[in-house]
């Protein structure tokens, strides 16, 4: 189980993130909502144990990030809204720089199921800077769960992606979640959310349950709302 | 899990080096293109400082009165010393007036002027001294023509006084007239043939005897140091090369960043150690003979060169700033430890900065170590 407690980040003198709070269980996909600079981006590092909070605590699976962080980062895998690859490396370089396997190990690993659904074994020798931005989501995708993250943290996955990368990156992530894994996904695509078993929206750095919100409230009254309060 | 990190670090490693070794062609071009550019400025600054009509003999004229035989003969002594023979012009005059009018036109830059009775003088203890005119200026001619005849008169004095002590001493204890010639003899045939032998009162050492290093061997190493800094114009991609994305994933994997900055230098000075073993075949072939030993002893100058360059390239906002930076502070540092013209030829309070210079030290270190 993840467990978010009173989590608040400051920069500089701004306050990013204010007593956030919520848990999700193993087998829950979690859709972060909110506006540009409402602080999706900055929850999800503090989550993936790169960004360390002013206060509260997290926990997997009982594991404190704060006493033992390189076990609580080991079960994370964090998809970033930028991709790290290395532009003039070979997609299969960028892989192997991620994980011990050898590379046909790699080989192996990405033409079987499930990482099969990425379909990233098809460009493998290709140098990523002649890779499309849908090949590289994927590719940014599978360097991650390489490690077999318990919990899959993804920062605006589908940006700028075609309708089949789109297709074929949603399908893994029902496939992750329904073995057991715990994905968070901070977006702004109003049909993942439809994939999520909690939504919660960022506003102003307070999460809000929007299940708690009045029923027919759609995501996109609750963004325009966000905005004129910050008005 | 510290293993798990160490792997990690290993990987970043090993795939730094990789993207390094992809520059190779970039960093080889450019190199050979600065080693191409330096060697024709070397060629030519060194030929320029040692042409070999750089250094002209001080033409002077000398007025000797024709009233003593002695005059003459001294006049020959002392034309025949090896001293004069290489810097100075004797000219002589058939008078005053004419040494003078050689001054004024500037067809002389001294005029010596021996009184009469010059080397009977000498002899009688009576000491008339020469009258040495120079032009209202001052040259470096006219300073070189003051220490040689500073010099010359000291010896002439030491001689005298040798040949007075000895005269002194005969007579003094009443020796035979023998024993007086025997010392006299000595005295002008031993003494003074020394007295006026250059080539006795100077030995040649080879530089290399005294571990010291010749211009052009300075300028080699400078240029050399800087080809590797300037090479680094390619590098600078690498370093940059990194987006926030990848800092982060790193950190997850517990890799933080002066360890990405660490492995990005090392995949630094493996490119580098590439070109500088390019330069040192390059050294070979046109014979400057640098030390094999050099090929492990710039190991560590080399990957300082690659950590200054990754540090430099952190503190800028993009590569071309970063290329900026790095040409404009090596080129000053360089100029300003002497890497680029002697030391001697900068203004003197820059020259007071050297030992303060990292850069002075640097090149110091290269030299000792490649020469």
């Amino acid at each position: 189980m993840l467990e978010v407690k009173n989590i608040s980040v400051r920069y500089k003198k701004k306050i990013v993130l204010k007593d956030v709070s919520f848990s999700a269980d193993f087998g829950q996909c979690i859709g972060l909502l909110g506006i540009n600079g409402s602080g999706k981006s900055t929850l999800l590092s503090t989550i993936s144990g790169a960004l360390k909070p002013e206060s509260g605590e997290l926990f997997l699976n009982k594991i404190s990030a704060s006493e033992n962080r390189k076990d609580y980062r080991k079960e994370i895998g964090y998809v970033t809204q930028e991709n790290p690859l290395i532009p003039e490396l070979t997609a299969l370089d960028n892989l192997r720089l991620w994980t011990s396997l050898s590379g046909k190990e790699l080989g192996r690993c990405l033409s079987e199921p499930p990482l099969s659904m990425l379909n990233v074994a098809s460009f493998l020798k290709t140098p990523v800077s002649k890779l499309s931005g849908g090949m590289k989501k994927r590719l940014s995708i599978a360097s991650v769960l390489l490690g077999n993250p318990k919990v899959l943290l993804l920062d605006e996955p589908f940006a700028a992606l075609d309708l089949i990368a789109k297709h074929d990156i949603l399908d893994y992530i029902q496939y992750y979640v329904r073995s057991g894994g715990i994905a968070v996904i901070a977006s702004h695509e109003e049909t993942i959310f439809d994939y999520c078993h909690k939504v919660y929206l960022l506003n102003q750095g307070s999460l809000t349950d929007t299940s708690l919100l009045p029923e027919n409230t759609s995501y996109i009254d609750l963004l325009r709302s966000t905005l004129c309060e910050e008005a | 899990m510290r293993r798990s990190v160490n792997s990690q670090l290993m990987r970043t490693l090993r795939t730094d080096v990789k993207r390094c070794m992809k520059l190779l062609p970039g960093l080889f071009v450019t190199s050979l293109l600065f080693l191409f550019v330096f060697g024709i400025i070397i060629h030519y600054y060194t030929s320029i400082l040692f042409q070999s009509d750089s250094f002209q003999k001080i033409d002077t004229a000398v007025y000797i009165p024709d009233d003593s035989q002695y005059n003459q003969l001294g006049f020959s002594m002392v034309s025949g010393m090896g001293s004069f023979e290489d810097s100075v012009n004797l000219i002589p005059v058939e008078s005053p007036k004419q040494g003078y009018e050689m001054l004024e036109k500037k067809e002389v830059t001294v005029f010596l002027i021996v009184p009469e009775q010059f080397i009977s003088g000498i002899l009688s203890g009576e000491n008339h001294p020469v009258r040495i005119v120079l032009r209202n200026e001052k040259t470096f001619e006219t300073y070189v023509m003051n220490d040689l005849l500073q010099s010359v008169s000291s010896f002439l004095g030491c001689a005298q006084a040798a040949v007075y002590t000895a005269y002194d001493i005969c007579m003094n204890h009443q020796l035979p007239a023998q024993t007086t010639l025997a010392f006299q003899n000595r005295i002008d045939t031993g003494n003074l043939a020394y007295v006026l032998s250059r080539e006795e009162m100077f030995t040649e050492e080879p530089f290399d005897m005294l571990h010291a290093i010749s211009l052009t061997k300075q300028l080699t190493v400078s240029s050399l140091l800087l080809i590797l800094f300037m090479s680094c114009f390619v590098l600078t991609a690498f370093y940059k090369g990194n987006n926030h994305a990848y800092y982060l994933r790193q950190k997850n994997c517990g890799i933080s960043k002066p360890a990405i900055i660490l492995t990005n230098s090392a995949a630094g000075f493996v490119a580098l150690y590439i070109v500088y073993l390019l330069l040192f075949t390059a050294l070979c072939l046109v014979g400057m003979k640098p030390s094999l030993l050099s090929l492990v002893t710039m190991i560590p100058v080399i990957f300082l060169i690659s950590l200054i360059i990754r540090l430099l390239s952190e503190l800028s906002y993009s590569p071309h700033i970063a290329n900026l930076m790095i040409f404009l502070t090596v080129l000053l540092l360089t100029y300003l430890a002497g890497g680029l013209m002697p030391i001697q030829f900068l203004p003197k309070f820059l020259q007071n900065t050297v030992s303060w210079n990292p850069m002075a030290w640097l090149i110091r270190f290269s030299q000792t170590v490649i020469f």
